[in-house]
Order: structure tokens, then C-alpha cells, then sequence
């Protein structure tokens, strides 16, 4: 076996050229940690099922490729799919897709650790596979091929895309990862099975054909049960006690081409205090852990000095709810003004958003802000326990404007449960209110870019059971929230995400293991890159549906009994069902349940009462 | 760094970048794969090199600091280049060869400076000094190598003048739609003075010497 590309120097040297941005697939960018092949034991490829712009944006891949490429005897490379103009190219000169480092044929290595952060990037999985030349089932898979394991946010429940892995890691990565490869590498050469069984005692690690999950008349799982000994009854979510003692990297790849996230992520706490009832990572990355300021700043240093990136994003789920937030922000702009390197935050509540933070962070440029009211009214924002009001809404954009900023940018979502005309009618009340404060304040017209999502409920949330609404519901809907707009729409800047993403969204993150024949059958249609508009089609999938003889509606639109067992009931992520259920009544009742803050009153999530 | 804009503030760094500023023009490569890269990527291909080398490029005021780089001609993207020009503004003196020895140390050997001047500050802009562009074509013939390792002989070196250049577009699409006549052209400038080191015959010998990994030919 040959474990090169065929004809390899003319195919970067000239096949490139016929095909869009080339550079992503040349390697070879700054800080990038290539190993010889023969002095290694252990071979992973750290794999993205999206093109390089978004695989590269992403924090988790650095992380673990820092961590992997430590240990010594083991070599971790990067690979993603790539736009389907190279997909193509490939596919006639039969080049198998390869690593960017040493450009290895995916096949040969001895890993294949898959990161699924999104649902629409299954079918992406496919391509992927294919393009690497790999079956599709892991039952199709024999002893010579790697063994191909799935880890991140999605794999909450990965039973949709359960037969084609052989493992997934459900959780943060960065010990049991280490664990799964001292295992594979250990092991090489045994047979798969005996592998996966000797994974499946790392906690965190879930092998899917160890387990058999049956179906009712009705349609809805009757039973999941275990069919090796050794599997655990429930997998447990893996995640780090100590984010301060966490590794994490001094050094990332920097890219040529721009990519999504081209700036240094600087990961200031990890899980959120909040508990909004909508928001999947608010209740999967429980609890809040947070990296200490002197920690950041010396990582910040050796990142500005070792990448030349010209700036920071302090990345959280809400960084405002960082309990020294004000310190690591004065402490990285007095570092860092004279140098031009710019600070930003993602993902600001306003609630905590105060002038002295926005000061600090235009020192350098003004960067645009961000903020999620989520919802029009405050009743819907008790419901989805967002715990924040009009007033507060307001009296920020007062700070904002006053601050001189003459743009901002919300985020909201429609199609929220128990949500009424008045709801839909206060997204547009509430722009409006502000375009007319922003004007008043800055003497100019201000403009408010706003992003509008149809709602989808996720497992592992207080809203898991809820049924969606339908296509023609989100359609009627999004008419009446434009009804409400100002004449002037040149203030308003829209960004309508398609509900029928959001539709299949919703089926795929509440699907069970039969979704992965509709899955194979989508990409047999020739379906992939779900998260982008234009390949993005909705009839497609329909038509993946019929073939399979199953009703897209069942998993999207159908409401839940309490007592049914969940196609994700084995996988837990610390918080208790019960929890998740006495959230979801709380939610009738409007009721607030304050944020989680350490040794203080405990909401008993489950997380980490012991 | 300058003591000026810690004492001064802002008003300090005004002031020191309207005294201090030291112009330098340097040549560098672009070699398999970075032909690939586009210039947008090279601009921020060398505001981040010069940020990891902590060299003290100057910014423009305003609004939106950049980082003082100017380039020559935009090089079509997959063309090999042995002749990329860049002026960067500091605001401080550095000798020439120690500003080439700290970039190089940050950027892959196939992007290297090879060489670099200390410029006044009204000196003509790149795309002033340059009096022509050189492009070398090596061309295929009906699928088989001709004589002369690949290309036909000393005169199918274009020597373009600026003014062809404007009509760039249609260049690349002979450039590269056809492309069983043609493979990578080799791009190189010749600017500032002849005696950069540049002629065409040393980069004959650099296409000679790399031709064996240029491409390879069926049948």
C-alpha cells in the first residue's frame, strides 16, 4: 500500500490551480507541528466535516492537536473536507483525501477523530469518508481501517449517526483522548473489536454497537440495553475539574487565507451559570469554570508573540459572567494597546455590559457588539429563563450609543415555546425603540444589524421535549415580525436564517439510529455541506425521507410524553432528567431560576453535587 | 519600542510617527505552494511576520490602524514569483540585514527575503521604479516534452512591458485555460537598479534546477 497521494507534486503544483482558493489545502502555515511518520507509533488525524475556514476557526481542534502532538511516539495532522470543486477534481483523479501535514491518505492512520459540532454537518461525515475512501458503516469497516471516533456538542446524541462510528467521546477531550490513544497504541495491530472493548472502559467513551436500542409500534425507542459486559449501562460526560490546570496551547497554526475566526481564541471559562431553558452548552459544559486572569494574560503574551495575530477574542459562553472580567480586560489592554493588538468579546449580556469594559475594549478599534436579547417580551424571556428585561435592554443601548457607537447587533429567535403574536410583535417594538433612542443620542441615524432564528429544541435542555412548530407556522411568523419594522429598513440590517434548516436541525438533534439511513440516502442524492445556503436543499432530504418510509415530522414536530424513553436517555451530561423536567414546568409558571454561582444556593442540576 | 508613546500617550505616538520614519525595500520569494496564495493573503502573510519578529513597523493613524506595507503589482495567484517587492514603514532605524535575518526566521524558506535597502522616504513607490515585468513561460508540446528540458529555447521568455500588464485578465485566462500549452509561469520584476542581482539568466537556472519537480509527463 501506497501511503502517499498519486503524483503528489504536480497536484500542488498545478491541479490547484483549477480550483477555488487553493491555499486551503497546501499546509505548511506558521506554528504547524509536523512529525516524521517513522518515528511515530501512534498516527491521528484530527478531522473538521466542514471546509477549512470553519475547521480552523474552530478552539477545540487547537487544543487537541497541541495535546496530542506532546506525547511523544504519537502524530496529530488536521484534515477537512474540501469545497466541492476540489471534491470533484479528487474524485476523477481518484487522489484519496490526505492530511495537511504530511499528507497521509486518511486511511493509513491509525485514528480518526472526527469533531461534530453541528447536525448540518452529517452528511458532511459521508463526504469525508468517502473522499478518504473509507466505508461508510462501521460494520463495513474491517481491522485494517482506522478507527474512526467522533467527539463535541453533537455527540449529546450521536444516536443519528451511531453506525458510522466506532466510538464517540462524549464530553471535553483533553485527558480522555489522551487515555484513547494510549489504548489504540497499545493495542495496534489486535483485533477492532477487542479494541473498542477495551475503550469502552474509559469513562466518557461510548461504542454504539455495544449497545441495542428497539422501537415500539408507535414508532418511539421501547428499549436500549447493553450488549457487552463491559460497557457502562449510561455513559457519563467527561469534563475537567480545573480549567486553570488545563492545558492549553502557546503556539497555534496560523493560516495564509482568512479564515472565519482569524484571531487568537483565548478561552476565559468554560460552561455558563446562566441556564437558559433554549440553550443546549448552557446545560452540556455545566459547570462554570473559569481560567484565572494571570493565566490569561501569560497565555495572551506567548499567543501574540508566537502567532503574530493582531487580535484577542476572550471566548466563553457569557464573558461578562466572568467573576474578574474587568481585570483581564484593563490587564490585556494596557498590554496590548501600544502594540495594535485588539481585544473583543464574543458574547456580551446586557445586563453586565458596563462602559468601563466597552472603554477598554475600543482602545485599540472599535470592534462591533454583540448582544441576545432572544426574545421580544419579558414574559418570553422568563419562559425561556433568559432573566433579562426591557428596561435592561434598553438602559444598554443607552451605554452603547452613548459610548459612540452607532451600530449593534442583536440576536433573536421565533418559533420559542408557549410564544404569542405579542411576542413576535416585540422583536419589532423593541428595534424600533432603539433605532429612535440611537438617533436621539447620536444625532445621526444609528443602524441595528439583527439576525433572526427559528427556534429548535435540543436534547439534554428543559426544552427537549417540546415539538417545533411547523413550516408553514415559522413562515406565517417571520410575516408578522417584518410587519412590525419601521418603514425606514435601511437602519435594519435582516439576517433570516432558513427555517428549514432549522427544521431538519431540529429532526437530526432529536433523532434515533434510524435517521443514519436517511442520512446515506441524502448524500446518495448528492447532498452535502448542510450549513451552506447554496447546497442547502430541503427536497432533498424530504426525498431521503420517503425513501426511508419515515416522516421528518416525528422528530421535529412531535411533542414528547415525559415518560418516554429518549433516544439519548443513555448518554448523560451530568444534569439530571428531573431537573431538566422541573425546568420545563418552571417554564409554565414563568418562573426565573437565578444563575449558578459556587457554594450558593444550588439549584441541585446534578452536575456536580455529589 | 520608543519611550515617546508611554510618556506621551496617544499625542506621544502622533507626534514620533510624524518624526520617525525609516523606509525599507525588499525583494522576497514566492515558491511551490505559496504561488498560491492570493495578495490579500500576503498582505496578512507579513503584518503578522513583522508583529512574531517584533519589529517596529509604523501604523497609519485613524479610524483603523494598518500596518505602513506597500506592494509592487499583484502577482496572479499559482504564479511562481522570484521577484515579490515590499516597502515597510518603522518607526525606528534598524540595519537592513538584521530586519532580513529576524523576517526570515519567521516566514517559510520558500517566502525568504533575499534582499533588502533602507530607502529614503520620498522615494518613488514600487509600482513607480519599475520599468518592466518578466514573465517565463515553459511550454508543453502536444503532450510531449520538447528538447531544452521543457521549454523551446531562450526566446519564449516574454519580456512583457507595464503597459501589457493592464490587460492582466486576459493573460491569465491564456495562462490558464489552456493549459495543455502551459504550466506555471515563472514571474520575477526587475526594479530599482539592474544590479539587484536579478538577470534572466539566473532564473533559467532556477527553472533548469527545479525542473525535475515541475511536472511530470505521461507517455
Amino acid at each position: 500500500m501506497v501511503e502517499k497521494i498519486p503524483d503528489q507534486d504536480n497536484f500542488f503544483k498545478n491541479e490547484l490551480l483549477k480550483i477555488t482558493k487553493p491555499a486551503r489545502y497546501i499546509g505548511e502555515e506558521w506554528n504547524i507541528l509536523i512529525k516524521n511518520p517513522s518515528e511515530t507509533t501512534c498516527s491521528v488525524v484530527l478531522g473538521f466535516p466542514d471546509i477549512y475556514e470553519i475547521g480552523m476557526s474552530h478552539l477545540g481542534l487547537k487544543i487537541l492537536y497541541q495535546i496530542l502532538n506532546d506525547l511523544s511516539g504519537v502524530r496529530a495532522e488536521r484534515a477537512f473536507v474540501p469545497w466541492p470543486d476540489l471534491g470533484k477534481l479528487m474524485k476523477e483523479k481518484d487522489i484519496p483525501l490526505f492530511s495537511l501535514e504530511n499528507k497521509t491518505p486518511i486511511r493509513f492512520f491509525d485514528i480518526v477523530g472526527l469533531s461534530l459540532q453541528t447536525e448540518m454537518n452529517y452528511t458532511n461525515i459521508l463526504y469525508f469518508l468517502d473522499l478518504a475512501q473509507i466505508p461508510f458503516r462501521s460494520s463495513e469497516r474491517g481491522d485494517d481501517f482506522p478507527i474512526i471516533i467522533g467527539g463535541g456538542a453533537s455527540t449529546c446524541n450521536p444516536e443519528p449517526i451511531s453506525d458510522f462510528f466506532d466510538a464517540f467521546l462524549i464530553g471535553e477531550g483533553e485527558e480522555a483522548l489522551v487515555e484513547i490513544v494510549q489504548i489504540v497504541s497499545a493495542m495496534k495491530g489486535q483485533r477492532k473489536g477487542d479494541i473498542l472493548s477495551e475503550l469502552a472502559k474509559v469513562v466518557g467513551v461510548y461504542v454504539p454497537s455495544f449497545y441495542q436500542v428497539d422501537y415500539s409500534e408507535n414508532g418511539v425507542v421501547s428499549n436500549i440495553q447493553t450488549m457487552d459486559k463491559r460497557a457502562f449501562p449510561q455513559i457519563q460526560r467527561r469534563w475537567l475539574e480545573d480549567l486553570d490546570r488545563a492545558s492549553y496551547p502557546e503556539t497555534i497554526p496560523v493560516p495564509y487565507i482568512s479564515i472565519v475566526h482569524d484571531r487568537i481564541p483565548l478561552e476565559i471559562s468554560r460552561g455558563c451559570t446562566r441556564g437558559c431553558r433554549f440553550c443546549q452548552a448552557g446545560m452540556i459544559y455545566r459547570p462554570q469554570r473559569e481560567r484565572s486572569p494571570e493565566n490569561i494574560l501569560r497565555l495572551a503574551k506567548k499567543l501574540v508573540a508566537s502567532t503574530g495575530y493582531e487580535e484577542i477574542s476572550l471566548l466563553s459562553l457569557s464573558s461578562t459572567d466572568h467573576s474578574r472580567i474587568e481585570e483581564i480586560i484593563s490587564g490585556l489592554s494596557r498590554l496590548f494597546e501600544a502594540k495594535n493588538v485588539n481585544i473583543s468579546l464574543p458574547s456580551i449580556r446586557m445586563d453586565t455590559f458596563s462602559v468601563q469594559i466597552a472603554q477598554n475594549l475600543k482602545r485599540v478599534r472599535k470592534s462591533g457588539l454583540t448582544f441576545a436579547p432572544e426574545a421580544g417580551t419579558d414574559r418570553l424571556r422568563r419562559i425561556i429563563n433568559k432573566g433579562l428585561t426591557d428596561q435592561e435592554i434598553f438602559s444598554t443601548l443607552e451605554k452603547v450609543f452613548e459610548g459612540g457607537w452607532d451600530d449593534v447587533k442583536l440576536y433573536f429567535m421565533f418559533g420559542l415555546p408557549e410564544e404569542k403574536e405579542s411576542d413576535l410583535v416585540g422583536i419589532s417594538q423593541l428595534v424600533n425603540e432603539g433605532l429612535q433612542m440611537g438617533k436621539k443620542i447620536r444625532g445621526k441615524k444609528v443602524s441595528i444589524h439583527l439576525s433572526v432564528s427559528a427556534f429548535v429544541p435540543k436534547p439534554h435542555t428543559p426544552f427537549q421535549w417540546i415539538g417545533q412548530n411547523s413550516l408553514e407556522e415559522f413562515e406565517e411568523k417571520i410575516q408578522r415580525i417584518k410587519a412590525g419594522f419601521f418603514r425606514d429598513r435601511r437602519m435594519i440590517r435582516m439576517n433570516w436564517s432558513d427555517f428549514r434548516e432549522s427544521a431538519l436541525e431540529a429532526v437530526l438533534a432529536r433523532g434515533d439510529r434510524r435517521l443514519s439511513t436517511v442520512i446515506e440516502k441524502a448524500y446518495q442524492l448528492g447532498q452535502i455541506m448542510d450549513g451552506w445556503r447554496e447546497f442547502f436543499s430541503f427536497e432533498r432530504w424530504k426525498q431521503a425521507f420517503e425513501e426511508a418510509g419515515l416522516d421528518y415530522r416525528f422528530y421535529s414536530e412531535r411533542w414528547r410524553d415525559p415518560k418516554e424513553i429518549l433516544p439519548w436517555d443513555h448518554i448523560s451530561s451530568g444534569v439530571k432528567k428531573e431537573y431538566l423536567l422541573k425546568e420545563w414546568e418552571k417554564s409554565h409558571r414563568q418562573e426565573v431560576t437565578p444563575r449558578c454561582v459556587h457554594f450558593q444556593e444550588c439549584m441541585g442540576c446534578g452536575v456536580c453535587s455529589s | 519600542m520608543c519611550s515617546f508613546s508611554g510618556v506621551y500617550g496617544l499625542w506621544g505616538l502622533f507626534i514620533m510617527n510624524l518624526l520617525d520614519r525609516y523606509r525599507y525595500r525588499c525583494r522576497h520569494l514566492k515558491l511551490v505552494p505559496f504561488h498560491l496564495l492570493s495578495q490579500l493573503d500576503l498582505n496578512r502573510f507579513w503584518d503578522r511576520a513583522l508583529r512574531r519578529a517584533e519589529l517596529p513597523i509604523a501604523f497609519s493613524q485613524g479610524f483603523n490602524p494598518r500596518p505602513l506595507l506597500s506592494f509592487g503589482p499583484a502577482t496572479v495567484t499559482g504564479v511562481i514569483s522570484w521577484t515579490e517587492c515590499l516597502d515597510m514603514t518603522f518607526y525606528e532605524s534598524i540595519e537592513p540585514e538584521q530586519i532580513k535575518n529576524l523576517l526570515n526566521s519567521q516566514v517559510p524558506e520558500a517566502m525568504r527575503i533575499v534582499e533588502i535597502n533602507s530607502i529614503p522616504l520620498d522615494f518613488p513607490s514600487i509600482m513607480k521604479s519599475i520599468n518592466s515585468v518578466q514573465y517565463v513561460f515553459i511550454f508543453k508540446d502536444d503532450g510531449k516534452m520538447s528538447n531544452h528540458h521543457g521549454f523551446f529555447s531562450i526566446e519564449d521568455i516574454e519580456e512583457l512591458e507595464r503597459k501589457k500588464l493592464e490587460n492582466q485578465k486576459c493573460m491569465v485566462s491564456f495562462l490558464f485555460k489552456k493549459k495543455n500549452i502551459l504550466m506555471n509561469p515563472y514571474k520575477s520584476l526587475e526594479f530599482i537598479s539592474k544590479e539587484s542581482g536579478f538577470n534572466r539568466e539566473n532564473l533559467l537556472e532556477v527553472i533548469k534546477q527545479n525542473y525535475h519537480w515541475s511536472y511530470s509527463v505521461e507517455g
